[in-house]
């Protein structure tokens, strides 16, 4: 552990009691210390103070620091758990709060939202539509347009998942009244690209990630384009124009190649996706084997991995194809050895990756009994 | 009967195909879980 870390946690186990500002000047400096990638050990921190907040019936710092806690668990890409402690702090916040006050209101929302992307990342779109739907009682214009922009926006997308397009397009439009600058707009116009994408009016849709694309061309938004980059060769992957869809994932993985190489791992399971549909397993398999290297084991990014490899597992079991079926079961051994966390419990990546080898070594080792 | 059962099975594996090739998971623009909207003023 972190020098700073180890100080800040002796510190907390040396002293009996603590004085309520000197425990908020510590928890400010420990959050200020986390660390994009030293998860464990983050938490382990939390949770120390957590436990002497909660003895200290320290509420409001209690509920911060569940949201904490689920962040870490968030970027390590263990959604479930990152909802269930942005949850406790929503109940801790409910339990406590007086509703008048405009910044719990506002906090709440903001975790609401989280709450409900969380939802629909884990692909729960009727529990992540619900969060959407009782955070509506706490909207008001007293809330700032930042946090309302916000709301509208990852409704919608919620909205889309759960094949509401009505109502995905109405929060659509409101979601752009609320965009004061030309990044919110920008993402704004890749939900209606995405809603005109689903409601199969592609020239709709085109038009709309055109706006998206001019927008954020103006602030030079790598994420953004590279977003609506992503969703145009969707759109033409979903009209069987792989052509076209391969040149929009291309310029894609371009805009990373000069800047940040990692980023582009969201983006994967649409490149995998379109090159399985020339059938093509050599190249899908070399490509994901590509992807693997480019991905970092312990960062946020990784659970993207899972989604292509996702694909081309399912792929390769429904065409048995062995010599790629092995190959890609060698690819996910190495890949488990790599991971050096012995608590698979807590280890979402992992337990994901022996489902995903079970599944093979299952298709696989029967061809080989068979054989014999 | 036999042969009837063997186009039904083929037909079902075309149409399994076909729903995992068009059902595509695409990037939404989310935020993600944490937001650098607001500023926390909690403590």
């Amino acid at each position: 552990m972190e020098k700073s870390k180890r100080i800040f946690l002796e510190d907390l186990e040396e002293k009996d009691s603590f004085n309520h500002d000197e425990l908020k000047n510590l928890y400010d400096d420990i959050v200020d210390n986390l660390d994009n990638h030293d998860y464990y050990n983050d938490r382990e921190l939390l949770f120390k103070v957590k436990d002497i907040f909660i003895e200290n019936k320290m509420m409001f710092e209690t509920a911060h620091i569940n949201k904490e806690i689920g962040i870490s668990y968030y970027k390590e890409g263990n959604i479930p758990k990152a909802i269930r402690y942005v949850e406790n702090a929503v109940y801790i916040l409910q339990n406590i709060s007086d509703d008048c006050d405009i910044r719990i209101k506002e906090t709440l929302v903001n975790y609401l939202i989280s709450i409900g992307v969380g939802y629909y990342e884990i692909l729960s779109y009727e529990s992540s539509i619900n969060t959407f739907k009782n955070c509506r009682k706490l909207i008001d214009d007293k809330i700032s347009d930042n946090v309302l922009w916000r709301y509208y926006h990852e409704y919608t997308i919620s909205s889309i998942y759960t094949k509401d397009y009505h109502n995905a397009k109405k929060l659509a439009y409101k979601a752009l009244e609320y965009s004061h600058d030309n990044v919110k707009k920008g993402f704004t116009y890749n939900d209606l690209g995405r809603y005109y994408w689903k409601v199969k009016r592609p020239l709709d849709s085109r038009h709309a990630y055109d706006k998206g694309l001019e927008l954020f061309k103006a602030e030079n938004h790598i994420y953004g384009l590279a977003m609506t980059y992503n969703n145009l060769a969707m759109l033409y992957y979903s009209n069987k124009k792989i052509e076209q869809a391969t040149e929009w994932i291309e310029k894609c993985f371009e805009i990373f190649d000069k800047s940040n190489p990692k980023e582009c791992i969201i983006y994967f399971d649409t490149y995998i996706r379109i090159i399985l549909r020339k059938h093509d397993f050599g190249e899908a398999v070399d490509k994901l084997l590509e992807f693997i290297r480019l991905s970092d084991n312990y960062s946020f990014e990784k659970r993207f991995i899972l989604d292509a490899i996702e694909l081309v597992v399912d792929r390769i079991s429904k065409f048995k194809d062995e010599e790629y079926g092995v190959k890609l079961k060698n690819i996910l051994v190495h890949l488990i050895k790599q991971t050096d966390d012995d608590d698979i419990e807590d280890n979402y990546y992992t337990e994901k990756l022996y489902g995903y080898l079970g599944r093979l070594r299952y298709l696989f080792y029967k061809k080989t009994k068979r054989r014999d | 009967m036999k042969k009837l059962l063997k186009i039904l099975a083929c037909i079902s594996l075309v149409f399994l195909l076909s729903v995992s090739i068009v059902s595509a998971k695409d990037n939404s623009g989310g935020g993600g879980m944490c937001s650098p909207v607001i500023e926390e003023i909690l403590i």
